[in-house]
């Protein structure tokens, strides 16, 4: 197993070990309990075009930006700089 | 390609910046606008215009020229014509799916969620997929030979490549030669010589063109092909082969970007948007993103006037939406690109 699957496996961890916090903590922050990450699609189901949306992927880095049209869909199209989840300066 | 051979249509660019320039500087507009709002204040009347010498050796089938076309909105002006090869010029197509579970990732290429997750289409990606898409239905692989299982016909690439999969070719790496398209889909690309700001955003199907002359593709449809069990693997520069498009891209992974165009440790170019704003790559030199990029992901600066940077790879798109007109439908999807099998 390479490397990067090595950190995959543990970051998948840790996805399950947040996972199982989260059933338990008030749903106070948007979930992102599928491992199928298409979050970038589903934020913005119920929205307009050019409404805000926010997303979460698989490393816990966060995305925020407007939702477009996209392929006849509403996509969450990031417009700021990715908000890694290992950055001490996060907002 | 050589220079001299677009003296005149450097001219045009150059009378083309001054025109907007002079432009600029007459508007009485504020030029601030919200974060979050495409930036079609006087400030994205500037801009640098196509530089067909800016494409790669070879991307090309013939020297751009200049035609009349027709914007969206019924406006009449000149674009340039640009007609692809249908190849990369600078680099090679594939690898794309693994052959075995104990394929590295040099020998295969890429996939990615849509949401931002980047993956190395490996063997071991492929046995780990009930994990990674938490669905016990992924098998893409022979359990007694490890053999992945992939679309090595024009029959079976067709099949699976449809919106509808076939059932036959549901857990498969799909992969497509382009041998099934003859070699590679030449296209046409319509790109106005003038960008002009529009007055609504416009939708992104087909993005532009990349500086070494392959389709800048919309998003792929990701949750299409994964509810199929199959995945459509792109290689390392991020682009796989359609039986419509031939070889396109849907990532910026650094394989198109210019790397001598920006002195000033911004982004390097990677192509042109359909709407005539340049594209650029999504790190400056120091490896750090834009701040202010409006909801199109594009942005003014003094030296290349507005511009969109590219998302990442993992994100399934190049840029959000068009800021400027793009030419009318009838020509193709965004105005472009009308494609043929290259000859």
């Amino acid at each position: 197993m390479n490397e990067i699957m090595k950190r995959k496996m543990t970051r998948w961890h840790l996805i399950i070990i947040c996972g199982s916090l989260h059933y338990w903590l008030p749903q106070t922050v948007s979930a992102h309990a599928s491992i199928l990450n298409n979050d970038a699609w589903q934020v913005c189901e119920n929205r307009t075009r050019s409404n805000s949306c926010e997303y979460t992927d698989n490393h816990e880095n966060i995305y925020r930006g407007t939702c477009q049209v996209m392929s006849d869909k509403l996509l969450c199209v990031r417009n700021q700089p990715i908000e890694k989840a290992d950055t001490d300066s996060a907002h | 390609m050589k220079k001299q051979n677009y003296k005149l249509l450097n001219c045009v660019a150059a009378l083309s910046i001054i025109a907007a320039l002079a432009n600029g500087c007459s508007s009485d507009n504020d030029n601030t606008s919200p974060t979050n709002e495409p930036d079609t204040s006087d400030n994205a009347g500037e801009f640098v215009s196509v530089d067909p010498t800016k494409f790669v050796d070879g991307a090309l089938a013939s020297e751009p020229t200049i035609v009349d076309c027709t914007l969206g909105d019924g406006t009449e002006t000149r674009c340039y014509q640009i007609v692809t090869v249908g190849v990369p010029a600078d680099s090679a197509v594939g690898p794309f799916c693994p052959q075995n579970i104990t394929s590295e990732a040099a020998d295969s290429g890429i996939w990615l969620d849509g949401s931002g997750t980047l993956y190395q289409a490996d063997g071991d990606f492929i046995v780990n997929l009930p994990n990674i898409y938490n669905d016990s239905n992924w098998q893409l692989y022979d359990a007694a030979t490890g053999n992945v299982n992939i679309t090595d016909t024009q029959e079976a690439c067709e099949a699976a490549a449809r919106p509808d999969v076939d059932e036959q070719y549901q857990n498969h790496c799909v992969e497509c030669s382009l041998a099934y398209v003859d070699g590679g889909v030449s296209a046409t690309y319509l790109i106005p010589v003038t960008p002009t700001p529009a007055d609504t955003v416009g939708t992104v199907r087909n993005v532009g063109v990349s500086l070494n002359g392959v389709q800048l593709a919309g998003p792929a449809p990701v949750d299409a092909i994964l509810s199929a069990y199959t995945i459509a693997a792109f290689d390392d520069c991020g682009g796989h082969v359609n039986p419509n498009d031939g070889y396109h891209y849907h990532a910026a992974t650094g394989c198109t970007e210019s790397s001598d165009t920006q002195v000033d440790g911004h982004a390097s170019l990677l192509g042109y948007a359909m709407d005539g704003y340049g594209i650029y790559g999504m790190l400056d030199s120091d490896g750090n993103e834009t701040e202010g990029l409006d909801e199109c992901r594009g942005h003014s600066d003094e030296t290349r006037g507005y511009h969109y940077h590219a998302a990442s790879a993992g994100e399934n798109m190049f840029i959000g939406c068009f800021t400027g007109k793009t030419v009318a439908m009838s020509t193709g999807p965004g105005g472009g690109p009308r494609g043929a099998p290259a000859k």
